[in-house]
């Protein structure tokens, strides 16, 4: 005798949890920079010399606290690695789609240290390693003390 | 066990109900930067330091997948091992004996964080739970412990006074504890006149929202005694599992805990824990389960922690304390719950106990994960 197949169920569930996280005090640092002077701020470990970018604690490549010297970066830098995303992804800070395609890179700030922003220039021909790229901030009434303080980076001729 | 892996030094923050000053990694730098001080060990490949790390943290409390790589830089996990679990604090220091034991390393870094306030506990606790059956009807461990604690009461006439007894004994305890979060000088009709939560747990029956971390140092025999003098050994070891559906499980009784214990004791070589082991640091997040846990430990018969609370014998003075610390009802974080009962112990156990201290050559840490207690590991230490 054949069984009835029994029907699928599937359960729809939207998950919100709210979350205060806390950027701690490296962390807050530059975000105080970003939001009030338009300025990268980064710090060192003691033992290496490399820049701490965003700053943090400590260095975990030699497992000691950073120092307390504070150093100045960019605000123009170089872009390293780049790609250009065809999919629209969610924007975390607005919750709303973010309209594709745009570039994310990594940029390489003046004086050191490592950015991840977007890129204004998404004309695949015109994107390269190597190109000259400084950041374009919101306007201060809108800065909240973020790295979305930042709109994009976007290209500069020198 | 051929070689002996002892507990060398061990580290915590001072509870708080909120850290808004820390992120994950200042936090938990914290209580490593203690151990490296008191150690003088460093983080090395070359087998004269720390070798590796195990961590506990739960992404869902931190926010992220993967939580342990906001704190990799400071727990030495910058291309080195570092391994996470995500139940409770006593089961990466479970993890951490078992990776000695297997000689690959001989000297382990636990740690284990939670900042419960940046978040919702009711929440974070409700996605653990079935998402095609149980999530959708709000359930959170409040609820389910709320059960339990009506069954062990219907079961074996355990009152609500007895349960109260267990917050007022250990938030008096808590007064002796320099890092404990919530100490009080309280009447049994203070916990009994607190707002109810669900039936028949209150507000004070429940542990307080709580962020910190606690971090220890373990290691081979031959290394533990060159770290210090007072190193504590890790006897035993036991953990047990128990099923998922709350209505599958006896909730009056903890099987679970009981064959935890028994395996524990077994590996300790422990006969009568009540005479052999000196004190008692385990997780009640709320009151009753400090009464239901003595029960598995074997401190006493089922359905007597009542009475055995009642009797005194667990007070800070009494034959078996329980939670001279203060315990879980003071104000500890959720996954350092376990990790820190460890660490109450090895204090008692190294004689760093100040006020709080008791005489005991063995010592008992339990820690727990899941509704009512549905993990359940066991860890007998001694001198
Ligand atoms: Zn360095």
């Amino acid at each position: 005798m054949a069984e009835k197949s029994l029907e699928q169920v599937k359960i729809s569930i939207r998950v919100e949890i709210p979350y205060l996280w806390t950027a701690g005090k490296y962390l807050a640092r530059l975000y105080n920079e970003i939001k009030e002077n338009e300025r990268f701020v980064a710090n060192k470990c003691p033992k290496c010399g490399r820049i701490l970018f965003p700053p943090r604690i400590v260095c975990g490549r030699c497992h000691v606290r950073a120092s307390d010297e504070w150093i100045e970066l960019g605000p123009r830098g170089t872009v390293k690695d780049y790609t250009i995303v065809y999919y629209s992804m969610k924007d975390p800070s607005t919750g709303k789609p973010r309209p594709e395609p745009y570039p994310h890179a990594v940029i390489v700030l003046d004086g050191g240290g490592l950015i991840q922003h977007y890129l204004e220039e998404t004309d695949p021909e015109k994107l390269r390693v190597g190109m000259r790229v400084e950041p374009v901030f919101k306007p201060k009434s809108e800065r909240v003390g973020h790295p979305t303080d930042i709109r994009y980076f976007r290209t500069v001729e020198e | 066990m051929s070689e002996r892996i002892g507990i060398v030094a061990v580290a915590q923050t001072k509870y708080q109900k909120s850290r808004p000053d820390v992120r994950e990694s200042e936090l938990v730098y914290e209580v490593v930067e203690k151990l490296l001080t008191e150690t003088g060990l460093r983080f090395t490949d070359d087998g004269t330091g720390i070798d590796a790390a195990v961590t506990c943290s739960h992404d869902h409390w931190d926010g992220v997948t993967i939580s342990s790589w906001p704190i990799a830089d400071v727990t030495g996990g910058h291309l080195r091992p570092e391994e996470k679990v995500a139940e409770d604090g006593i089961f990466a220091a479970y993890y951490a004996f078992i990776q000695i034991l297997s000689g690959h390393y001989d000297v382990v870094l636990v740690t284990a964080h939670t900042k419960e306030s940046q978040t919702s506990k009711n929440l974070i606790e409700n996605s653990s739970f079935d998402p095609v059956y149980h999530q959708m009807l709000g359930l959170d461990y409040t609820m389910c412990a709320a059960l339990q604690a009506k069954r062990y009461m219907y079961k074996y006439g355990i009152t609500e006074e007895q349960c109260a007894r267990v917050v007022v004994k250990n938030k008096k305890n808590a007064c002796k504890n320099p890092n404990a979060q919530e100490p009080a000088e309280l009447e049994i009709g203070d916990v009994l006149s607190s707002r109810p939560l669900a039936y028949p747990i209150r507000y004070l029956d429940k542990k307080p929202t709580s962020d910190g971390a606690c971090a220890m140092i373990l290691a081979r025999e031959e290394k533990a005694k060159k770290l210090t003098d007072r190193p504590v050994w890790i006897e035993g070891v036991g953990s047990c599992y128990e099923g998922y559906y709350i209505g599958d499980r006896e909730l009056g009784d903890c099987e679970n805990l009981i064959k935890a214990a028994k395996s524990a004791y077994r590996m300790a070589g422990i006969s009568d824990p009540k005479k052999e082991i000196g004190v008692f640091e385990i997780s009640e997040e709320y009151s009753y389960q400090e009464l239901l846990w003595t029960e598995g430990l074997g401190l006493c018969d089922k359905g007597r922690g009542g009475t055995l609370i009642e009797s005194g014998a667990t007070a800070l003075d009494g034959e078996i304390p329980v939670n001279p610390s203060g315990g879980l009802l003071s104000g500890v974080p959720t996954n350092v719950a376990g990790l820190s009962r460890v660490a109450e112990a090895v204090i008692q156990l190294q004689g760093k106990g100040g006020d709080r201290q008791v005489s005991a050559r063995k010592a008992l840490a339990q820690g727990m994960c899941g509704p009512c207690g549905q993990l359940q590991c066991v860890m007998v230490l001694g001198i």
